[in-house]
């Protein structure tokens, strides 16, 4: 049956074309249905390549399932479920499409089975972020949408080039399900482009930048698509690459850092991706069986997690206006619901136990129990604590400060509730439950995340966070509510790096200038002796040398094709 | 209808339409209908050959007979009907475009301007099927002759200047260089016939080889290869519908094809033995390629900076075709048409925003996207093909020119082509997302009812074709395997 061999993520592609003629009471209803076609044709087959053809004398494999693509599919259109729940409670035809082509072409990413087709979806799904970005009303969006779109431009030439050099190094290369080599040409250039997507380093700030400044809707569908498609394909391209583990802790502690010290809580939860992400990474980098599983299983979780926090957060900002800690004070009285959701997010991705994250959480910790990574070690048992104080804390003293003046109850609007209310819940339901997720994991696992010792662990860490935090608050050490603006790697390259190219190319215009001036009177001269000599050969009368060596020359290149002939 | 005819409706059309829109100059409703009709026929006469090439038919005419062995003559083969098909298409869509533009901004002398535009199409055609060097050259000439009017339409103190170093660069390295190297091939090979595996085969030694092979690539300067690419940025003072025909559809692919000609029906597997004149070109094509990419980044006017991106492209097709692999072959094909689709789009988008706003600055491009919304997704889509990002055409153009570059063991040359991507990148990306993204000028437009659909649909159809490639990549190399398979 045709049906059954379409990949999955073609569903959503097909709905955003048709939401846009869509009236808005159907939209939503349309996104949460194309994305369960997309599960039902995902869970429907067996594993297996099928829908293959040759391009250009290569391979597209248009639907490649396995199990890790199917635990990262799984999670995406769940989440997509949520997302367009939640889109219904505001109205903006141009960001539903955005969003379905986004998940879509994600999703196809995740489903294709060769990198020239991963590389033209990724390409899409970029493109669509942007336009995610474009469509918010929120300030200055656009020009953050056109700042993704270059940061997407830049990755996809990456792409481009390294599979170009991958396919030139070897003629059947471009099957997608073998491990890559950072230290070949094409290999180096593809895991610079899957860098830029996962957010490492000096490329996060794409991150948060996309993120604030797309709607509260488009902020949870960003957190969602974009880096943990990047790290499914870290874990198909280059599992146990020890780079990665030094990239993922890195990204472990800008994340921290940041998300800690973030005034606004949508950039703080989107720094926060980029710290759970970066635990990922550096399980992919660690390599063993139960690491890979543990990548996946909390990318799964992770993705559950932040997409229920940015969709609560978008509620609040809807409602709102703002969704920055310093200006939360007194929504405790006016949104309740938000509030409480908000608490129980807070909890989710700091993996608070009971909770979807904790259960992959404590997988991650198992893998990582070896001596020589006791740092990485440490640094995953840190990781809940930080964003525990610096997230759930921060954002319930924030919530329910007392307000400067009483304001009625103005709740968000329940559509939005309940995408992020579902989200929530399936968090808890999987953390009550991990059962169902470690059976979806490559690996076989048997592994009981209830134990006491576990357990007990988890909460002293998250209690001894929660108690020192609130030392530090009441002694006013922590920040206390003031808006301030952070700076970034972004910063740099948008002040000084920028005038530093403009000098550059003014610089760079001055040599051409001078080159070009210098060229043009070279030819002046080079014409006028050349007019000089002709006149002197037109002197028959008039004895000279230079008609004899025109002679000369005409007879030597006679004499030179003659005998080459 | 057979083959045969539609090779003379192809080749004759573009020169009867000239005659009929001088002829029928007013009113300019019939002139434009007449323009916009040949150029749908010759269209069509061009895909009927490709559907006859497909079939194994073949068709050759033959106007005179010169010398021994050499016919001034004209044939089908899979290349010259790719080719052709490709621009007499975007062609179409561009006569269009023209007649809304000489409208819009009431150029002088319309009719000139779209006569001559014809004749330019005529011999574009007239290049990608002739049979033998040649007919090429002969074409080569006329097609010079017919582009300098169009570079010196306006006749003013810019454009004269322009259109004699124009005419000159051209005609001097076609004479000076591309003439001696003809009848030395004429000498050595006794004919001078487009064939697959090359006519030179057997035949020359290694020095001849490097020789001949640096003589037709640099006599071909409308491939704008370094130093002979001063008339692409000279033609850039051009009215916008010129611009299109030298930059897009007609100057700048007949460049390209009669590369690919030379290195596929001439030279063919003797490229091997002009290994050292095919590097140093190599070196001159990817070098100018970055440094064309750069400056074009510092070009404020629209037109220029787009006549140094093209200068960056073409010089793409150049090196996948001195690369002589059916992979280099096939890559500079497909560039080709990715470029002419990207460029026309490009700069037909540009011509729609001068004659609607009045502006070719590149600072004054900023938020225009929100006002025309059409042109510039047609805009930003043509940007992303040149650039080479996926899914559209160029992608896969770069893809096989670094692909065939890394095969042949120059890794560099595929450095080389990957740096100009980024450099085409900054200078175009940055351009079509602040256009798409910033706040939009509240006085836009000259005329309140903004672009008329003449002006707006052929950048969106043109834009369209670029994702062409997506689906056709693969009966193209079906298509043009005969090239590289005597």
């Amino acid at each position: 049956m045709l049906a059954l061999t379409l990949n999955p993520g073609f569903v959503p592609i097909a709905a955003s074309l048709l939401v846009l003629a869509l009236p808005r009471n159907l939209r939503p209803a349309t996104v949460v249905l194309s994305a369960l076609a997309a599960l039902w044709l995902l869970l429907d087959r067996e594993f297996g390549a099928a829908a293959a053809m040759a391009q250009m004398g290569l391979p597209v494999v248009l639907l490649n399932l396995d199990a890790l693509n199917r635990i990262f599919g799984i999670a995406l259109l769940i989440a997509l479920i949520a997302i367009g729940i939640h889109s219904g409670g505001r109205r903006n035809r141009y960001e539903d499409a955005a969003i379905l082509m986004l998940a879509g072409s994600a999703v196809s990413a995740l489903f294709v089975g060769d990198l020239i087709s991963f590389v033209a979806v990724t390409a899409l799904a970029g493109l669509a972020a942007a336009w995610v970005v474009f469509a918010s009303a929120i300030e200055n969006a656009s020009r953050a949408g056109a700042r993704l779109l270059i940061w997407h431009g830049l990755e996809g030439l990456l792409f481009l080039v390294g599979v170009a050099f991958h396919l030139s190094a070897g003629a059947q290369g471009s099957v997608f399900t073998q491990q890559l080599d950072v230290r070949t040409i094409g290999g180096a250039f593809i895991f610079a482009a899957l860098m830029i997507q996962i957010g490492a380093p000096f490329a996060h700030v794409w991150v948060k930048d996309a993120i604030s400044h797309a709607s509260g809707t488009g902020g949870a569908a960003l957190s969602t698509f974009t880096t943990m498609l990047g790290v499914y394909a870290l874990a198909r391209l280059f599992p146990s690459e020890p780079m990665l583990i030094v990239i993922g802790a890195a990204m472990m502690v800008v994340g921290a850092f940041y998300a800690v010290a973030e005034d606004d809580l949508r950039r703080a939860g989107a720094y926060a991706i980029t710290l759970q992400t970066g635990l990922c990474v550096a399980l992919i980098g660690v390599g063993t069986p139960l690491a890979l599983a543990a990548a996946e299983g909390h990318a799964f979780s992770g993705i559950l997690s932040f997409v229920a926090l940015q969709l609560v957060l978008g509620g609040i900002l809807d409602r709102f206006g703002s969704a920055r800690a310093s200006q939360l004070a007194g929504i405790g009285r006016t949104m309740p619901v938000s509030a409480l959701l908000l608490i129980g997010c807070g909890l989710a991705v700091s993996a608070g136990p009971g909770l979807a994250l904790y259960a992959t959480h404590a997988v991650a910790l198992e893998a990582t129990l070896q001596w020589e990574l006791r740092w990485l070690w440490a640094l995953i048992w840190a990781a809940p604590a930080i964003l525990f104080s610096g997230i759930a804390l921060r954002a319930t003293l924030a919530a329910y400060a007392p307000a400067p003046k009483s304001l009625p109850i103005n709740e968000a609007p329940f559509a939005m509730l309940l995408g992020g209310g579902l989200a929530l819940f399936l968090c808890f339901a999987i953390g009550l439950a991990p059962r169902w997720l470690y059976n979806l994991m490559p690996a076989d696992l048997m592994f009981q995340p209830f134990a006491l010792d576990r357990l007990a662990s988890q909460f002293e860490i998250l209690g001894a966070a929660g108690i020192s935090y609130l030392l530090l608050w009441k002694l006013r050490l922590a920040p206390q509510g003031t808006a301030r603006q952070l700076v970034d790697i972004d910063a740099l390259y948008r002040g000084p790096l920028a005038a530093a190219g403009r000098w550059a190319g003014v610089l760079a215009l001055r040599v051409y200038g001078a080159w070009q001036d210098w060229t043009r009177g070279m030819s002046d001269r080079f014409v006028l002796s050349l007019g000089k000599m002709a006149s002197a050969c037109d002197r028959p009368y008039v004895r000279g040398s230079a008609g004899a060596v025109l002679f000369a020359c005409l007879g030597a290149m006679l004499l030179l094709m003659l005998v080459v002939r | 209808m057979n083959a045969e005819l539609a090779l003379w409706g192809v080749l004759s059309a573009p020169v009867l339409q000239a005659a009929l829109v001088i002829a029928f100059a007013r009113p300019p409703g019939l002139r434009d209908v007449i323009h916009i009709g040949f150029s749908l026929f010759a269209a069509g006469c061009a895909f009927y050959l490709v559907g006859a090439v497909a079939k194994g038919e073949e068709a050759r005419i033959v106007l005179a007979g010169p010398l021994p062995n050499v016919d001034l003559a004209f044939s089908v083969e899979p290349l010259g009907a790719l080719m052709t098909a490709a621009l007499t298409g975007l062609a179409s869509l561009h006569a269009v475009h023209a007649a809304g533009v000489v409208r819009a901004k009431q150029e002088k002398a319309p009719a000139r301007l779209l006569a001559f535009i014809a004749l330019t199409m005529a011999g574009v055609t007239a290049i990608a099927f002739s049979a033998n060097l040649f007919s090429f050259f002969v074409a080569y000439q006329a097609l010079s002759l017919a582009a300098f009017p169009l570079v010196a339409h306006r006749g003013d103190e810019e454009a004269r200047p322009a259109a004699r170093a124009f005419l000159w660069t051209l005609l001097a390295s076609s004479i000076g260089l591309f003439l001696p190297a003809m009848i030395w091939t004429y000498a050595i090979a006794g004919a001078l016939d487009f064939q697959p595996g090359g006519v030179l085969v057997g035949r020359v030694d290694v020095v001849t080889a490097n020789v001949l092979l640096v003589l037709y690539v640099l006599g071909l300067a409308m491939a704008a290869i370094p130093p002979m690419h001063r008339w692409l940025p000279a033609s850039s003072n051009a009215p916008f519908p010129a611009l299109v025909a030298v930059q897009a559809l007609a100057v700048l692919p007949a460049g390209g094809i009669g590369v690919l000609k030379i290195a596929a029906y001439v030279f063919g597997p003797v490229m091997r033995e002009a290994s050292i004149a095919a590097t140093g070109l190599i070196v001159l094509a990817g070098v100018g390629m970055c440094v064309a990419a750069l400056i074009a980044l510092s070009k404020r006017d629209i037109r220029e900076r787009l006549a140094y991106s093209c200068v960056a492209q073409s010089l793409a097709v150049v090196m996948g075709a001195l690369l002589a692999l059916p992979a280099g072959l096939f890559a500079a094909a497909l560039q080709v048409v990715a470029l002419a689709c990207a460029a026309a789009t490009l700069l037909m988008a540009a011509g729609t925003t001068a004659a609607i706003t009045g502006r070719t600055g590149t600072v004054d491009y900023a938020g225009l996207g929100r006002v025309m919304p059409w042109t510039f997704a047609g805009f930003a889509v043509a940007s992303a093909s040149m650039i080479g990002m996926p899914p559209f055409a160029g992608a896969w153009a770069k893809l096989w020119l670094i692909t065939a570059a890394a095969g042949s063991g120059l890794i560099w040359a595929a450095a080389l082509a990957a740096v100009a991507a980024m450099l085409t990148f900054a200078h175009l990306g940055p351009l079509a997302a602040n256009a798409l993204a910033a706040r939009a000028p509240t006085d836009a437009f000259k005329r309140p009812d903004g672009a008329s659909i003449l002006l707006a649909a052929p950048v969106v159809l043109s834009a369209a074709a670029t994702l062409s490639l997506l689906v056709l990549a693969d009966p193209l190399a079906a298509f043009l395997s005969p090239m590289w398979t005597p």
